[in-house]
């Protein structure tokens, strides 16, 4: 895998956890989101006849995208093509950041305007077009947020819900000059945000986009958003670009309309996002606004390499967050913790998979209780209980041949009654566990945050013996 | 192998993909997927349970209350006491309309007050206090109303201004958001380069998860069904 992953350098996981959870006021500002979102979820879906049914209908319908995705895919691009829009392959987050950095380069852009993608943060596509010299701005609000502020998202889809409204209007004071006495009721914050991002959408040159669901039957995309940006970026500027995962296909719109039932009950509790958009190629002749010209990226960057195995499901993930939200880890950590762009259930099996490079990645299977709450709340009943204990199967097959052979030589000793009562005696025992947590490198890591038991001065066996 | 519009090789980008699924598909031992529908195959109609079949215009009016919007339900056209109220809020500002003629006719009534109306071009729409468009269809489960880029002449007059003010006819209205997203797929015509379901007004959570109206389309929706569709457009002409 090329480029566009990193953890967050020079940290851990066990730094970040530990960082995070210390953090009073982080931990205040998710546990508040993360039970609002909850709440509308479970009120939402309790309006739909049967949504279990639903969410297993749903699962049925993305194996089915899944197991003909080439032949969708080569449906899509053939009309998107039919209707003037154009068509970019990208194997790697390298082709695609290549290909959108042209795109902007021919058209002499250098003002750019994007609405909230994960696929974009994925390929880490802002530091692209920034040292291309091109101006991006992020105009979903917590998108800009974070841009500000130098971060990377900490919800898929509340990218600052780790932010209060005062770090907010201190953030704004810093970085754009906003007002002293720039209040801090959220109203006032928007209708600040609203007028500095009205400038960017009105003279931004090219905007892009991710897309929810692309449908293949028309060549469309789907776009949901609360804010409006969404459409805006579609509307205004002449190039639209817009960048595809591979796997967000539906074969026809009745799978579209399945998913989109679940999609915004499941993310915020609404029967629909304000804005549900369907984009089918470019500008008509008889209209006053909308792109000249529109491409399409279509992203791989790891995803061909899931299809059909042990971790295809998880290509079924339509980016709601409902994982988050229920996730009792994301809700002390919050989403920095994770060191990628996807935190939560779903990060923690993403991130393995996709940046498969980042020997620290295969840590995050292990953030996790493997509760199963994830796989009640996903929409499309993606089994990430499983797919998390795989990866850990996967991580240990993988381990190191110290750790390895400590794990087996406990095995053989307590297999054995004789070495078992000999492990037992308590100061053998100390010296065992203390040799293995201080003299073995991986032992050191392992013990670091763990507390050891402390043996009992004397054992029961030997309590039984004489006679208690 | 690479088509006009097409950049990278299309064949080689599946090919990793068509490797991998001539072989067997995994399926999960533990929650065990139900069965794979084969292309084709229905796949579930959603069902709403705060829809009422028979009364399709109640449940219209309160999914546009419930997503924060105002629905209006007149007989034959948008009432004078309702444009007066919204020429009130103008303050000077000026008002774009799409070009349907439901949103034309309105355009003129409001030039009759002296107000300055025009066509929704960017900068007109950025500055403008009130956006009048019509709409191809009105959904009661989500109580919705959706816009086509081709009929309105463009995307802006219901996003940029401050107040969007959607003229629809009841006989549009339509039970679930299936009723025309399953019919794109046997519509004669091609699908518009937008088409849109409005939900209520532009909104963010962004902070605090706290519902705050306006944050880049308009603060506040108004919805106009007029029962009488044949007057509304009829009676008054286009401006």
């Amino acid at each position: 895998m090329s480029g566009g992953h990193h953890l967050l350098p020079g940290t851990t996981l066990r730094q970040r956890t530990a960082d995070a959870v210390a953090n009073d006021r982080l931990r205040t500002n998710v546990a508040r989101a993360v039970d609002r979102f909850s709440t509308h979820r479970v009120a939402g879906l309790a309006e739909l006849d049967d949504a279990d049914g639903l969410r297993r209908a749903a699962r049925a319908a993305k194996q089915q995208v899944l197991a003909d995705l080439p032949a969708l895919l080569e449906q899509f691009a053939d009309n998107v093509l039919a209707l003037g829009g154009q068509v970019c392959w990208a194997p790697t987050a390298a082709d695609a950041r290549r290909y959108i950095v042209d795109v902007v380069a021919r058209h002499g852009a250098t003002r750019v305007a994007k609405s909230k993608s994960m696929a974009t943060e994925e390929i880490d596509l802002n530091t692209a077009l920034e040292a291309a010299g091109a101006e991006v701005t992020e105009t979903d609000l917590g998108e800009w947020i974070i841009q500000l502020a130098g971060e990377t998202p900490s919800h898929i889809i509340a990218p600052a819900l780790h932010r209060d409204r005062h770090q907010i209007k201190d953030l704004f004071v810093d970085t754009v000059a906003a007002p002293l006495d720039l209040g801090t009721e959220p109203t006032e914050l928007v209708r600040f945000a609203r007028r500095r991002l009205r400038d960017v959408f009105l003279a931004a040159e090219v905007g892009i986009t991710g897309a929810n669901i692309a449908v293949a039957e028309t060549g469309s995309i789907v776009l949901v958003t609360n804010e409006g940006n969404g459409r805006l970026v579609t509307a205004l500027p002449r190039v639209h670009v817009a960048v595809l995962g591979m796997e967000r296909l539906a074969a026809d719109w009745a799978q579209a309309d399945l998913l989109l039932a679940l999609l915004a009950r499941s993310a915020t509790g609404q029967r629909l996002s304000s804005y549900t958009s369907v984009v089918t190629g470019v500008r008509g002749e008889t209209e006053l606004d909308g792109p000249d010209e529109l491409h399409v990226v279509i992203l791989d960057n790891g995803r061909s390499d899931l299809l059909a195995g042990e971790y295809h499901e998880m290509l079924g993930c339509i980016r709601c967050g409902a994982c988050l939200n229920v996730c009792p880890v994301y809700r002390q950590t919050g989403g920095h913790a994770y060191g990628w762009v996807y935190p939560g259930p779903m990060g923690a099996v993403l991130t393995p998979l996709l940046a498969a490079d980042q020997p620290e990645a295969a840590e995050l299977a292990g953030a996790s209780t493997l509760c199963g709450a994830c796989m009640d709340a996903c929409p499309v009943q993606i089994p990430l209980q499983d797919l998390l204990l795989s990866l850990r199967r996967r991580k240990a097959e993988h381990a190191g041949r110290t750790e390895r052979a400590a794990w087996k030589a406990w095995s053989a000793a307590w297999s054995d009654p004789r070495r078992y009562r000999a492990s037992t005696k308590a100061a053998t025992w100390t010296r065992w566990a203390t040799s293995l947590a201080g003299r073995l490198p991986v032992g050191r890591d392992w013990a670091q945050g763990r507390t050891l038991p402390r043996p009992a001065g004397e054992r029961f066996r030997d309590r039984w013996k004489a006679g208690l | 192998m690479t088509r006009p519009g097409e950049t990278g090789d299309r064949a080689a980008f599946l090919a990793g993909a068509r490797t991998r699924l001539a072989g067997d598909i995994f399926t999960n031992p533990v929650h065990v997927p139900p069965p794979r529908p084969a292309p084709g195959d229905p796949v579930p109609l959603p069902g709403y349970r705060n829809l009422d079949p028979d009364d399709l215009l109640t449940t219209f009016v309160d999914a546009v209350t419930h997503a924060e919007g105002t629905c209006h339900v007149v007989d034959g056209d948008v009432p004078d006491d309702l444009l007066d109220r919204l020429v009130e809020e103008l303050d000077g500002r000026p008002v774009v309309t799409s070009s349907e003629d439901v949103a034309r006719g309105v355009g003129a009534r409001l030039a009759q007050r002296g107000i300055d109306v025009g066509e929704a071009t960017p900068d007109r729409a950025a500055s403008a206090g009130l956006g009048v468009t019509g709409a191809t269809a009105a959904v009661a489960a989500t109580g919705s109303v959706v816009l086509d880029s081709r009929a309105a002449g463009g995307r802006i007059a219901s996003l940029l201004p401050a107040v969007h003010l959607c003229v629809v006819a009841v006989n549009t209205l339509v039970p679930t958001p299936a009723d025309v997203l399953r019919r794109i797929s046997s519509r004669s015509d091609a699908l518009p380069p937008s088409l849109v379901f409005v939900t209520g007004p532009s909104r963010t959570g962004d902070i605090e998860q706290l519902l705050t109206l306006g944050a880049h389309g308009p603060t506040a929706l108004h919805v106009v069904v007029v029962t009488d569709a044949g007057r509304a457009s009829s009676t008054v002409a286009p401006a």
